[in-house]
C-alpha cells in the first residue's frame, strides 16, 4: 500500500504565533495511497500543521517537499495548483451561493452555465452516494451536508493529497461509515489522505500511520498497528488519564420528584410533539442523530426558542404551566441551557473569565448592582474556576485565548453561577481536550447529586452511557424511546435513533 | 437509515426569494409611479416620462457602481466625486479642447479607472478599511474638483464646441427612450450577467460573501477586490460622460451627495452591506424607488428638507424589512414565524413519509 517515496515531506517545520511556538521543528510525511492520521489535544498544532501544508498559513521555518520538489506555498491557490486540497473544520463554502456553484468555486469556467454545473453536481453526488441537493443554498444546509459538499469538491478537483480537519465531528454514524468507505476508495485510487481527528477509534480503524503531536512537538509517528486507545491517550496527554467511558463515576440511585414536565411541544418543523420529564437528582441523556431535534427540544424547554403559538404543547415547572419568552425569563425560573456551540452563544469572547461569569450570574438577578464590581467578579470567578479546576495563569486574558477545555469550563461556570435548578448541557465536551472531559463529567454528576435536574445532549454515545441515569432517544423532533441506564446499550439506542 | 425516498427537492431560498424580492421592488416602484401620476400635475405626459428616464440614467449607473463594491464586501464612497470629476474631464477635453469623442470618452473612462485603481490599491492590497479610505479619496477628489471646476468656469461657459454625436449622447432618443437610459439598461444587464455568470464576477461575489472561503478555494481575493473598485470607478466615470453631454456644465454641486443617494437605493434594493448578498437588478429597482420618491415629492412642492427626511424613513423601513426577511430565513421558522416558514418549506420535512 505504501510507496517508497513520500508524496509530501515536511522537515523541521516551525510556526511562531507572537512569541510562542505553535509548531516546533515538526517532521511529517505522507505517501500516495496512504491514510495518515494526526492526533493531538486542542492546541497541539494539528490544525496549524495542516494549514501549512494547504498553504493557508506560511511556516516560519522549515522545508516542504511535494512530489520530490521543494515548494513554498504562500496561499491556498499555490497548493491547490499542486493538487493539495484541504477540507476545513469550520467549512469554507460561500454561504450565499448554491451547492453546485460551491463545488466549482475557484475553478469556474469563464461563463457559468447553470444547467451544466447542476448536472455535474448531481452526477458527482450520485457517484459519492451523497444526498445533497445541488440547487440548495449552502447557508440552508446543516453542518453534515456542508461537509459532504466540501468532500465532493475535493473529489471533483482530483486532488492528489486531501487533508481532512475533523471530518466526522458532525456526521451521523451512517454518514461516518460512508465517509470511511469514501476515504478508503480514495486511498485505493492512489490519493494521499491526511486526517486530523479527536476520535481515537476512527484513527485506529481508518489510518495506516498515526502521528501524535503535543504542544507543537512531534511525539511519535509510525504505523497504526500495535497502538490502542490507552497508548494514544498517554502520548497525547503525556500522562495517564482515567477513561471517559469508564465506570468511575458513582451514581446516586435515588431519584427525586418530577421538576420539569414537557408535554407535546411543537416548534416549526424541528420539534414535533416532544414529551419528556426531568427529575431532581437525575441525569437524563438525550441521544439521537444530528438533526433529530434534540437541541431544539432543549432550547424550547429553556426558553431559547419559542414553541408554536397554537398547538405548541405545554411546559410544567413543578406542576405549574410556564411560558418563557426569552432565556432570561427561564434563567430566573432556574432553567439554564448550556450551548453546544460556545463560540456563537456561549460566552463573550472579548471579555475575561471573571466578566463572563459575573454577567452569567447577573442574569439570575441575584446581584443587584448596576455596576460591575471587579472584586465580587473576581471572588465569584475564583470560586467557580477552582471548583471546575480551570488552570489559568493570567486572569486578564480574554476568553478567546483560552484552550477549548478551559473555555467550556468557563461556559459551565457561567451557567452554574446562575444557580440553576434545571440544566440542559448540549454537547458539553465538544472540542474539549481529552484531559478535561472527566472533570466536566464529574461536574455534571455533582450537580445531579446536589438535587438538580440535569439533561445532557451528546452525539457521542459512550458519553451518554457514562453519565446518564436515564436515556431518551430523539428522532424526527420527538422522543421515540426511553431506557433506564441498566437496560440501555449502544445497539438499542442506535436502533431507536435510526429507524 | 433515513433515505430520501420522496424526491423532496429543497428549492433554494434564492430560487424563490430573489425573484420575489425583485417583483416586490418593481411593484413598489410602479406603485410610487402610479401615486405620483395621480397626485402630481402633468406627471403622465410623454415629456415628463422621458425626462424621468433621462434623469435616472446617471444616478442609476452610480448606484450600480456602488452595488458592485458593496457586493464585494466593501463600499466606494468616492463615486460621487469620481462622477463629478469625470463630468468635468469630459467637458474639459471635448468642449474646451475640442477633442473628438473617440478620444474624450476613453480618456474620461481612464480617469475613472485610475481613481478606481487607487481605491483598489488602498482596499485590496494595502488592506485599509474601504469606508475610511474611499471617504478620504472622496474628500481629496472633491477638493480637486472644486479647485479645477472653479478655475475653468469662464472657459466652460464660453466653450461652444459641439457635434451631433455629442448632442445625441446628451439628448438623443431611440424609439422614445433616451440614449443614456438605454446605456443604463445595457450596463445594468451587463453587470448582472457579469456578477452571476462570469468567473471574475463570481469571484467578486464569493469574496464579498466570505473572504476566507474564497481564499481557501484558491481565489485571488485581492485581485477580485481590486477589480470591483476598478469597475466602480469606470461606471461612475461613464455616468459622468453622459451627464456632461446632457448638462454641458460643471457646477459646484455636481455629484454632491450622490454616493449617499446611491447607497440608499442599493440598500432599499435589499443588498446586504455585509457583502455577497443581492443583485444588481434589485439595486437598480431600489434606486428607482428612491429616485421616484424624491423627484415625486419635489413635484408635489414638498420642501426639500422634508423630501430628504422621507428618504431617510424609507431607508430605515428598507433596512428593517431586509433584517426581518433575513432573520425569517435564518431562524428556519423556529422562533418568529413558524407557520409561514413551514408553509414555505412544505415537502422538506416529510422525507420519512
Amino acid at each position: 500500500m505504501k510507496a517508497d517515496r513520500p508524496l509530501l515531506k515536511i522537515e523541521a517545520v516551525s510556526k511562531l504565533y507572537g512569541g510562542t511556538f505553535a509548531l516546533d521543528e515538526v517532521n511529517f510525511d505522507v505517501c500516495a495511497g496512504e491514510i495518515h492520521a494526526i492526533l493531538g489535544e486542542n492546541g497541539a498544532g494539528k490544525s496549524t500543521l495542516s494549514k501549512i501544508i494547504a498553504g493557508a498559513v506560511p511556516p516560519s521555518a522549515g522545508r516542504l517537499t511535494f512530489d520530490g520538489r521543494e515548494k513554498n506555498f504562500s496561499t491556498p491557490a499555490d497548493s491547490l495548483r499542486e493538487g493539495i486540497v484541504m477540507v476545513y473544520q469550520e467549512t469554507s463554502l460561500v454561504p450565499t451561493m448554491t451547492v453546485a456553484q460551491n463545488l466549482r468555486l475557484g475553478a469556474e469556467a469563464w461563463l457559468t452555465r447553470f444547467s451544466s454545473i447542476n448536472r455535474e453536481a448531481r452526477d458527482l453526488f450520485r457517484l459519492l452516494d451523497f444526498d445533497v441537493e445541488p440547487l440548495a443554498l449552502v447557508e440552508d444546509l446543516g453542518t453534515a451536508k456542508r461537509q459532504m459538499v466540501e468532500i465532493a469538491r475535493a473529489v471533483r478537483m482530483e486532488a492528489r493529497l486531501i487533508l481532512f480537519d475533523e471530518p466526522t465531528a458532525s456526521l451521523t454514524p451512517h454518514e461516518v461509515a460512508g465517509f470511511f468507505k469514501l476515504v478508503r476508495s480514495l486511498r485505493a485510487s492512489g490519493v494521499a489522505v491526511v486526517f486530523i481527528t479527536h476520535a481515537l477509534e476512527e484513527a485506529l480503524e481508518l489510518s495506516d500511520r498515526i502521528t501524535v503531536l503535543r504542544d507543537g512537538r512531534l511525539v511519535r509517528t509510525g504505523p497504526t498497528s500495535g497502538l490502542d486507545r490507552t497508548s494514544l491517550v498517554r502520548m497525547m496527554v503525556g500522562r495517564d488519564v482515567p477513561e471517559a467511558g469508564g465506570s468511575e463515576i458513582t451514581r446516586r440511585t435515588t431519584r427525586g420528584s418530577e421538576v420539569l414536565s414537557v408535554r407535546n411541544i411543537c416548534a416549526g418543523t424541528s420539534v414535533r410533539n416532544a414529551c419528556f420529564s426531568l427529575h431532581a437528582g437525575e441525569v437524563v441523556g438525550f441521544a439521537g442523530l444530528v438533526g433529530s431535534g434534540r437541541t431544539e427540544m432543549a432550547k424550547v424547554a429553556a426558553g431559547v426558542f419559542r414553541r408554536d403559538r397554537s398547538g405548541g404543547g405545554c411546559i410544567l415547572l413543578r406542576g405549574k404551566p410556564v411560558v418563557h419568552a426569552s432565556p432570561a425569563e427561564a434563567v430566573r425560573d432556574g432553567i439554564v441551557y448550556v450551548t453546544e456551540d460556545r463560540k456563537i452563544d456561549g460566552f463573550f469572547e472579548t471579555m475575561t473569565a471573571d466578566e463572563n461569569i459575573y454577567l452569567g450570574a447577573q442574569a439570575r438577578r441575584t446581584l443587584r448592582h448596576f455596576l460591575y464590581s471587579p472584586t465580587r467578579g473576581e471572588a465569584l470567578a475564583r470560586y467557580w474556576l477552582e471548583k471546575l479546576s480551570v488552570a489559568v495563569l493570567d486572569r486578564r486574558l480574554r476568553i478567546s485565548d483560552y484552550s477549548g477545555g478551559n473555555q467550556q469550563k468557563v461556559v459551565l461556570a457561567k451557567a452554574l453561577a446562575q444557580k440553576p435548578e434545571i440544566v440542559f448541557f448540549d454537547e458539553p465536551t465538544r472540542g474539549v481536550d481529552v484531559g478535561a472531559i472527566p472533570q466536566i463529567h464529574r461536574a455534571i454528576r455533582e450537580l445531579a447529586d446536589d438535587g438538580k435536574a440535569v439533561a445532557i445532549i451528546s452525539s457521542y454515545l459512550p458519553e451518554i452511557l457514562a453519565v446518564s441515569d436515564r436515556i431518551l432517544v430523539a428522532r424526527d423532533g420527538g422522543i421515540v424511546a426511553e431506557f433506564m441506564r441498566e437496560q440501555a446499550t449502544a445497539e438499542r439506542i442506535m436502533l431507536a435513533a435510526a429507524h | 437509515m433515513r433515505v430520501a425516498a420522496a424526491p423532496s427537492i429543497r428549492r433554494a431560498g434564492m430560487g424563490i426569494a430573489i425573484p420575489f424580492a425583485t417583483a416586490c421592488l418593481f411593484g413598489a416602484a410602479c406603485f410610487l409611479f402610479a401615486v405620483f401620476a395621480i397626485a402630481a400635475p402633468n406627471y403622465l405626459t410623454s415629456g415628463n416620462l422621458q425626462q424621468l428616464m433621462r434623469d435616472f440614467a446617471e444616478p442609476g449607473m452610480v448606484a450600480i457602481a456602488m452595488a458592485i463594491t458593496i457586493l464585494a464586501g466593501g463600499i466606494d464612497l468616492s463615486i460621487g466625486a469620481i462622477f463629478a470629476l469625470a463630468n468635468f474631464a469630459a467637458l474639459f477635453l471635448f468642449r474646451i479642447h475640442g477633442l473628438p469623442l473617440e478620444i474624450t470618452i476613453p480618456a474620461v473612462l481612464a480617469v475613472g479607472l485610475l481613481i478606481g485603481s487607487v481605491n483598489g490599491l488602498l482596499v485590496a492590497y494595502l488592506r485599509l478599511k474601504p469606508f475610511l479610505s474611499t471617504l478620504a479619496v472622496l474628500m481629496i477628489l472633491r477638493a480637486g474638483y472644486d479647485l479645477t471646476a472653479e478655475a475653468y468656469t469662464t472657459e466652460l461657459a464660453i466653450a461652444v464646441h459641439d457635434t451631433t454625436a455629442w448632442r445625441f449622447l446628451g439628448s438623443g432618443v431611440i424609439v422614445g427612450v433616451p440614449v443614456n437610459t438605454i446605456a443604463l439598461l445595457v450596463v445594468g444587464a451587463a453587470a448582472q450577467f457579469f456578477l452571476t455568470r462570469l468567473r471574475p464576477g463570481l469571484h467578486i461575489m464569493a469574496v464579498g460573501a466570505s473572504q476566507k472561503a474564497a481564499r481557501h478555494a484558491g481565489i485571488k481575493v485581492a485581485r477580485s477586490l481590486f477589480l470591483a473598485y476598478l469597475l466602480s470607478g469606470a461606471l461612475a466615470a461613464l455616468a459622468g460622460v453622459f451627464y456632461a453631454a446632457r448638462q454641458n456644465s460643471a457646477g459646484s454641486d455636481t455629484g454632491l451627495g450622490w454616493e449617499i443617494t446611491a447607497l440608499t437605493g442599493v440598500v432599499v434594493g435589499g443588498i446586504s452591506l455585509a457583502g455577497g448578498r443581492g443583485t444588481v437588478v434589485n439595486a437598480m429597482a431600489g434606486s428607482a424607488i428612491v429616485f421616484l420618491l424624491v423627484g415625486g415629492l419635489l413635484r408635489l412642492n414638498l420642501p426639500g428638507s422634508l423630501t430628504s427626511a422621507t428618504t431617510g424613513i424609507v431607508l430605515i423601513l428598507a433596512v428593517g424589512l431586509t433584517i426581518a426577511v433575513g432573520s425569517l430565513r435564518k431562524s428556519g421558522g423556529r422562533s418568529a414565524w413558524p407557520d409561514f416558514w413551514g408553509a414555505l418549506n412544505k415537502g422538506h420535512g416529510d422525507e420519512s413519509g
